[in-house]
């Protein structure tokens, strides 16, 4: 091999040269041709730095437990599949399930239309007493202050929690087949796309159900009315009675009334109505408001811009060192993202991580070259 | 070197005729040596801890599964890695959810701004360049970005990240170049650093 014609790319690709870089083998001979050919330096030393970056870049790792779960899912999927195999059931006869179904539930909503069934007004507590979870898995945070709280949900959803509101989910449930979480007040969700594991939000008689998308439920105790409001992709309604077909619930198809950005729905809870309604930008939640007509497409733009923005768009506080940070930019597109992961992708640009204090987002940075 | 080598080729190759012949404590050590790297594989081409997870569940399903039939490899990692890539594309391919992604070398780079401040790091150490260019490497277009990982962080040899990401050797030998063509920049820079660094 003649090296000494070798320009950085030709290093990186000479299996020779990787393994010194990466290993240390061969270490005499690569050392010798750096003294002999001395106007090789600066191309050797650009490819093992970059090797060196490669080989030592940051690591996303899954903790020891959920490695373990997701051994026990291993095992159960492998356990399901010895179980006799089931013909799928073919296409043609798949719609008509689909049609005989849809039949089957109008046919039982006018039915319960017609024996005009109440439920006693059904609360955050009610809720949460009416599952079968064990109550020592429940993860609640409660937000008795009048600012807003960021809470991050396992699955990578973000909600932003308003003045005197409630979130709780089972732990131990949460992400298994569902995702389901529990809200008395006003919350404005981002979920974190999963159609395999629908998003179902309880709020007061109402249940959102979601695949990935972002919207505010607004569902405090003592309303009059609940209400649901979309700002990106497709969410669906029921009201619990709707609802007590569990079957629509775990389902990927989305039924029951369908909400699309910029709609609304209200419930009336004495009456059990629900009424669809476009959003009228003045009435949504300032702060969501905001959120809405904002793009967060960066172009090499000061990072203490792009949270001053999120700052504002969200309504929640980010602390960082001014002094350290006035000189990163960074180029991004996080339009799409919930706020986590904003967050997140921002930090992974600047080398930095991020804590939750007091419902504060704080930012470890070392600072920019 | 050579021989350590060989030996964990030799003890890898035991593990996996163990794991075909049904034995559940290889397939479960298995699990346990590789659930980490793949999930950090994975987790790079699709950022989405629940689908990875469901992928890497499909993957160890599948492979339990469909053992017997399976070929005789003294690289488990390899054909680990080679089976998540397809099950993360099968799994995204219809929720489209790579559209968010640009398409691979389609767009230019981010210019990863080594403007005047980067002159004064005289007394910057090769660690803080090191970290310098990762952050540049995590800017890379997805595919340059994983060909480079998949070579120099996983350490596959080239014909398997080419298998690997079902392509060509040549093609990936060009991912690479090309990504190199966009780090110099700051890479001179560094260079340069590096140099006053290391001889003054």
């Amino acid at each position: 091999m003649n090296y000494c014609i070798f320009k950085t790319e030709d290093f990186l690709l000479d299996p020779s040269f990787v393994q010194w870089a990466r290993n240390g083998e061969n270490d005499e001979f690569w050392q010798t041709f750096l003294i002999k050919n001395p106007s090789k330096t600066d191309d050797v030393e650009r490819a093992r730095l970059l090797i060196l970056a490669a080989k030592s870049l940051p690591v996303f790792s899954l903790s020891a437990e959920s490695q373990d779960s997701l051994w026990e899912r291993v095992q159960q999927k492998i356990a399901d599949e010895t179980e006799p195999y089931s013909n799928p059931v073919p296409l043609l006869r798949r719609i008509w399930w689909v049609a005989a179904s849809i039949l089957m539930i109008a046919g039982w909503l006018g039915w319960q239309t017609m024996h005009k069934e109440k439920l006693a007004s059904v609360t955050y507590e009610k809720l949460i007493a009416g599952t079968e979870a064990k109550k020592d898995n429940l993860v609640e945070y409660i937000n008795s202050t009048n600012k807003v709280m960021p809470v991050s949900l396992p699955d990578g959803s973000s909600v932003l929690l308003q003045g005197r509101s409630r979130l709780g989910y089972f732990k131990d449930r949460f992400g298994i087949t569902k995702r389901e979480v529990y809200i008395s007040g006003e919350a404005f969700f981002e979920v974190a796309r999963n159609p395999e594991k629908p998003f179902l939000v309880y709020a007061n008689e109402l249940i959102t159900k979601v695949l990935g998308t972002s919207f505010t439920v607004r569902a405090y105790p003592d309303d009059k009315q609940v209400n649901v409001s979309v700002k990106t992709g497709k969410v669906s309604v029921f009201t619990r009675l709707e609802a007590k077909k569990n079957s629509e619930l775990s389902g990927c198809e989305l039924s029951g009334v369908v909400l699309t950005p910029n709609q609304h729905i209200t419930l009336n809870r004495q009456e059990l109505k629900l009424s669809k309604i476009l959003i009228r930008q003045p009435e949504l939640h300032a702060a969501i408001a905001q959120e809405q007509l904002q793009s967060f497409e960066f172009d090499d733009v000061p990072v203490s811009d792009i949270f001053e923005k999120i700052e504002k768009a969200y309504g929640v506080e980010i602390v960082y060192d001014q002094a350290l940070l006035a000189k990163c930019r960074i180029t991004a597109s996080l339009t799409k993202e919930p706020l986590y992961k904003k967050i997140r992708l921002i930090c992974e640009g600047l080398g930095a991580s991020y804590e939750m204090i007091d419902a504060r987002i704080v930012i470890q940075s070392n600072g920019c070259k | 070197m050579g021989d350590l080598k060989k030996d964990l080729e030799n003890e890898e190759y035991v593990l996996w005729l163990r794991f075909k012949s049904g034995d559940s404590n290889a397939f479960s050590q298995i699990y346990s040596r590789y659930v980490g790297i793949l999930y950090n594989y994975g987790y790079h081409i699709l950022p989405d801890t629940f689908l990875v997870q469901d992928a890497i569940q499909d993957l160890f399903a599948d492979l339990w599964r469909t053992r017997q039939n399976l070929s005789d490899t003294s690289s488990i990692k390899y054909y680990l890695f080679r089976s998540l890539r397809r099950k993360i594309h099968r799994l995204t391919e219809d929720e489209q959810l790579f559209d968010s992604f640009p398409e691979a070398d389609q767009i230019a780079s981010i210019p990863c701004t080594p403007s005047d401040e980067t002159l004064q790091i005289e007394s910057e150490t090769m660690d803080e360049q090191i970290h310098t260019l990762q952050r540049a490497l995590l800017s890379l277009p997805p595919r340059q970005a994983e060909a480079i990982r998949l070579r120099f962080y996983d350490g596959f040899e080239l014909h398997e990240v080419a298998n690997i990401m079902q392509m060509n050797e040549q093609s990936v030998r060009n991912l690479i170049q090309r990504s190199i063509r966009k780090l110099r920049l700051s890479f001179n820079l560094l260079m340069i650093l590096y140099l006053i660094y290391n001889f003054f």
